[in-house]
């Protein structure tokens, strides 16, 4: 199945959390993996890609946590992808390094590269705060799930009733 | 990385070997393997998915081999992924929402699914008789590198010369 990993699934939660929040709000990681029911170093080390990638920003000491390293508008999902996947690549030809020998005019090449382009062109353009203006009914989804607790299988988020 | 497996990238040339010989025409599996510069086995693993999904056909005995179940107008590059990846789904909350009890109103599923639909028609409308038009830049190319023989790190194809796009 062509598909984005489990980090780039976790780390989209963690970002949309954190969009979902005033602007400038700083949480604890222990407090974003409880809530988005996220294993922490897991969390962790999705932090650390971002961080890298200057999405996240974190503060140590007291009131220290991560927040948004810029405005949820200037965050792209392909940003996203980037920062943990390394990227969009539909297929390996399309990587520099590697060359393909038969890569010059090759159509099929071509055609993996658009679907590529296409992709990306696609997933630059969806930006977290619109992501965020989205949410009154995902709100009423956290609400139901929050009472309900813990629902067995939920990979997703449980969150207070501030968070989208 | 987002991307298709090896699998799907050698399908999709096995496929092409065919849709640039003679409407109809049968090869050994043996062949492709060798004009394609693919491992033998791999090969055959991969004409076994593609003759599941009525993309190849396969015939046994003297003259047999694989040939294209349908004209390569009719094949297009999104079923090859289909039949080897079984499917395109960007998240797995696109092909079974139940996964997540929040996918019904959730902000960033919707996008997923939006995202895979882009990818998914795009492939769909990707034919192999396109593929296969013989381009004028990628002729030299297979030529070239038939006449070196096997080239370190060529994952891709050779053929008889003037036969292949």
């Amino acid at each position: 199945m062509i598909g984005i990993s489990r980090q780039s699934d976790y780390a989209a939660r963690l970002v949309l959390h954190l969009a979902c929040l005033p602007a400038g709000t700083r949480v604890t990681i222990p407090e974003i993996s409880r809530i988005r029911l996220l294993p922490a170093p897991y969390t962790r080390r999705i932090v650390a890609d971002l961080v890298k990638a200057g999405i996240l920003q974190t503060a140590r000491g007291t009131g220290g946590g991560i927040n948004l390293a810029r405005p949820a508008s200037a965050i792209s999902l392909l940003d996203i992808l980037e920062a943990v996947e390394g990227g969009v690549v539909l297929n390996a030809c399309l990587e520099g390094g590697k060359p393909c020998v038969f890569s010059q005019g090759c159509r099929v090449q071509r055609a993996w590269g658009q679907a590529t382009d296409l992709l990306q062109r696609h997933l630059a353009t969806v930006t977290f705060d619109t992501l965020v203006d989205d949410s009154p009914e995902h709100q009423a989804a956290h609400l139901t799930t929050h009472q309900a607790g813990a629902t067995e299988g939920h990979k997703a988020s449980r969150s207070p009733s501030s968070v989208s | 990385m987002l991307g298709i497996s090896r699998q799907t990238d050698y399908a999709a040339r096995v496929v092409l070997h065919l849709a640039c010989l003679a409407p109809e025409a049968k090869v050994p599996i043996a062949d492709i393997a060798k004009h394609r510069m693919l491992p033998l086995e791999f090969v055959r693993r991969i004409v076994g998915d593609l003759v599941r999904a009525g993309i190849l056909a396969t015939s046994r005995g003297s003259g047999g081999g694989v040939r294209l179940a349908r004209p390569a107008a009719e094949i297009s590059l999104g079923e090859v992924v289909h039949a080897m990846e079984g499917g395109v789904a960007l998240n797995h909350c696109v092909s079974d929402r139940r996964v997540c009890p929040l996918a019904a109103a959730c902000p960033v599923q919707s996008i997923w699914v939006e995202a895979t639909h882009v990818l998914d028609s795009y492939l769909a409308s990707v034919r192999f008789d396109a593929l296969a038009q013989r381009s004028e830049a990628h002729q030299p190319a297979h030529l070239r590198v038939q006449a070196i023989g096997r080239v370190r790190g060529a994952r891709g194809c050779a053929g008889p010369k003037g036969a292949l796009a």
